[in-house]
């Protein structure tokens, strides 16, 4: 699937939001995780934020993981618990065309207590503000990779100007729709919520017109469920067969 | 005593001459001969203009919570 969508069009981010790691699914149980990110890395993912599930694979492991990972974990408000030394890098920046992309990772509160306390989750929003204020002369476009659910985002949307998209993992609300506020023009797009079961098997796809100054003129989204009418890719099949 | 004095005078009017002579080289610097063709003028290399960025349709493709799950359709 995100194969053909790289041959069709030229400037193609591939993000994750958060929790993607580690959950009730077997690759990620069996593997720690480790094949998740091999697959990542086969899909060539841009960026992956972290969140609190991740984080349940302990610092040390999860650091790995990281290691492993040809792209960047993502988290601007995690740092390592009596210290100002941030886990994972805050941001990335991406090149569209003439365009430069600024990717900032958050993680929800939450994220500590699945590490007893060795990080602590400093406050999102305010996080936020200062990041894009940093960014806003480097990149013309930013997006905030967010494991803090639709709800927060909403709020972080509002609050915060300047950010131009927000991908939104967690929470319970999904609104199968792209979320604008009025007043900054943030568009917050979020895939699937977590459902047992169900997880890893909808992509969301954005389709955002820029113009010359960074700035999102019109949208199309669309949540794509990962059904058998998709037909496996041959090396993804031969990655996941050696963990069966 | 005569001729004392005579040598005297000359003997200062030499020193006086030596004197007049060497102050007269370092007191007048003398622009060094120019052995080298004069150079063109380089031309200072002017900052490329930053282009305008260009409209552009950015697909971003994204996902979730998906618990350490992949589909083998990538």
């Amino acid at each position: 699937m995100v194969k053909q969508e790289r041959q069709n069009t030229p400037y193609l981010l591939l993000l994750d939001a958060g929790d993607s790691l580690l959950g009730d699914r077997f690759l990620g149980q069996q593997t720690q995780g480790k094949g998740i990110v091999e697959a990542m890395n086969l899909l060539r993912y841009d960026a992956m934020a972290l969140g609190g599930g991740d984080m349940r694979l302990g610092l040390d492991t999860l650091r790995q993981r990281m290691a492993e990972a040809k792209f960047p974990f993502l988290s601007a408000n995690v740092v390592l618990s009596g210290t100002e030394t941030l886990f994972a890098e805050p941001y990335v920046i991406q090149e569209a065309g003439d365009h430069r992309v600024a990717i900032i990772g958050l993680t929800e509160p939450g994220a500590a207590d699945a590490v007893q306390g060795a990080i602590t989750v400093l406050d999102p929003i305010e996080t936020a503000r200062r990041y894009v204020a940093e960014l806003s002369p480097k990149a013309g476009i930013i997006i905030v990779l967010s494991h803090l659910g639709v709800e927060e985002n909403i709020k972080l949307a509002g609050e915060v100007e300047g950010i131009d998209l927000i991908v939104s993992g967690a929470g319970q609300v999904l609104p199968g729709r792209a979320i604008q506020n009025e007043a900054t023009k943030t568009l917050i797009i979020q895939a699937e919520v977590p459902s047992p079961g169900h997880a890893g098997r909808t992509v969301g796809v954005a389709r955002l017109q820029i113009d010359s100054q960074g700035k999102i003129t019109s949208h199309q989204w669309t949540a794509i469920s990962l059904t058998p009418d998709f037909a496996d890719d041959p090396e993804m099949r031969a990655l996941l067969s050696t963990y069966q | 005593m005569k001729r004392e004095a005579r040598n005297m005078v000359g003997f200062l009017m030499l020193i006086g001459l030596a004197l007049v002579g060497c102050s007269g080289v370092t007191s007048t610097p003398t622009p060094s001969p120019t052995s080298t063709p004069t150079k063109a003028p380089t031309p200072v290399p002017r900052p490329s203009p930053i282009p305008t960025p260009q409209p552009i349709e950015l697909t971003v493709l994204h996902t979730n919570d998906t618990w350490g799950y992949s589909e083998p359709c990538g």
